[in-house]
């Protein structure tokens, strides 16, 4: 039970930080540059949810 | 210009450039994930049943340490032999020589049995920065076979992060840290311990519940090991490691005998042996596909093994194997070395135990595998 509750708890801030990420390649106030660095950051953030089992 | 002002919006290139990654991101990850796809065993006329490893240990069930356990009864009664087959998932011709014993074999006498996937989550991914294939194939009766090429370890997604220092159980030796995945420094494991550890339990469980007699641990090494074509044996198999040596020498197959080293813990010849009333040894063969020395890894150098860089290192005198450039193929030389050393420590067991004896028939000929590899020996 505990170790599905901290399966549920790290899916979670992984989508957390996936949101995060994608939210700063979109906002217009970022440099080109940020921009493409959420964008690379949130290919290994992805996989790391599909991953999570 | 249009084109060039729409793409000066952040948002909207933002959405596209999060498009492709989404892209790249789907691609990748389903390739990763189809390699926990395992791949096919053909259950032969020999088996009689078929366990789970979660059978010895409830808790590895619904895990990717669960793996079957093929059990071959012979009609009449006698000793009983463990073979394991990809205790580490880079080393093919373990696993490949255990799924023809599979796929073939009968019994006469004793119980034979057959894991295939000791690790199997090692099977589930590649060793992180190694660049290997996901598999290889062999041709077979009617068409062809494929079979996994994973990693030496359990997969990092079954087992993380890894310790700087790995302890041994019940020893207390120190390992490197990367060590606590592989399954071969984990025996005789424990039942609350690490993924790995609680898979080697399981190993050691059926050892101790089965009455196992003799366990045969099927590796392969770099070219450039010591411990390389070679049994190592337990200091109780030894006498039995010696006749087998001997007649896989009358039958063309050359073999070293190693002791296994009381000072190195983990290892399967060690603590079964130790910890268990049965004979515990492993077998060694060439395997360029997991060495330092080698070119690309690819599907071919897997079942060739021929590689340029082994043959310059061979000719530099660097290696503790003969090295040409037909290098040493997997199916002709590497499995057939299980294969006849399987068979003969199984007659060298009956000949010491007449009242246990382990018999088979239908077994794979030497001069059959030789010729064609083992073509006739895996089922469409």
């Amino acid at each position: 039970m505990i170790q599905q509750l901290i399966l549920i708890a790290y899916q979670l801030i992984v989508l957390l930080v996936l949101a995060a990420t994608v939210r700063a390649a979109l906002r217009r106030e970022n440099s080109s540059t940020f921009q493409i660095m959420a964008v690379v950051l949130a290919i290994p953030l992805a996989l790391r949810l599909l991953m999570i089992k | 210009m249009k084109l060039r002002e729409w793409w000066h919006d952040k948002f909207r290139r933002g959405l596209i450039l999060l498009a492709g990654a989404a892209v790249i991101a789907t691609v990748s990850g389903r390739a990763f994930v189809a390699q926990r796809t395992p791949f096919p065993v053909r259950r032969g006329p020999g088996v009689t049943e078929v366990w789970r490893l979660s059978d010895f240990l409830p808790r590895l069930r619904d895990t990717r340490g669960d793996t079957d356990v093929f059990v071959l009864t012979g009609r009449k009664p006698g000793g009983t032999v463990l073979v394991l087959g990809g205790t580490h998932a880079n080393e093919p011709a373990g696993h490949v020589a255990a799924v023809v014993l599979v796929e073939n074999v009968i019994m006469e006498a004793g119980r034979l049995l057959v894991i295939p996937t000791a690790n199997a989550s090692g099977f589930s991914a590649g060793d992180p920065q190694e660049a290997s294939p996901p598999a290889f194939s062999i041709a077979a009766a009617d068409g062809v076979r494929w079979f996994r090429y994973g990693g030496r370890g359990s997969a990092v997604t079954d087992q993380w992060p890894d310790p700087d220092i790995y302890l041994h159980h019940p020893s207390g030796q120190t390992l490197s840290g990367s060590q606590t995945r592989n399954m071969n420094r984990a025996y005789p494991g424990r039942p609350d311990g690490n993924f790995t550890e609680q898979c080697a339990f399981a190993v050691t469980e059926i050892v101790r519940r089965e009455k196992v007699d003799l366990v045969i641990d099927l590796h392969e090494a770099s070219p450039e090991y010591p411990v390389i074509n070679t049994i190592v044996a337990h200091e109780r198999a030894m006498p039995l490691a010696v006749a087998v040596t001997m007649n896989m020498e009358l039958r063309g197959i050359k073999i070293g005998l190693e002791a296994s080293p009381s000072n190195l813990r983990g290892l399967s010849h060690r603590e079964l042996g130790d910890h268990t009333p049965a004979l515990a040894v492993l077998m060694e063969t060439p395997n360029a596909a997991e060495g330092r020395i080698r070119g690309r890894t690819t599907p071919e150098l897997i079942v060739t093994g021929r590689d340029k860089m082994y043959v310059r290192a061979a000719r530099a005198g660097r290696l503790f194997v003969s090295y040409d450039e037909n290098g040493h193929p997997l199916e002709q030389e590497r499995v057939l070395r299980h294969l006849v050393g399987i068979e003969e420590f199984m007659k060298a067991f009956s000949e010491e135990n007449p009242q246990r004896p382990i018999a088979a028939t239908h077994y794979p000929e030497q001069a059959v595998i030789q010729q064609s590899g083992l073509r006739r020996y895996l089922r469409p």
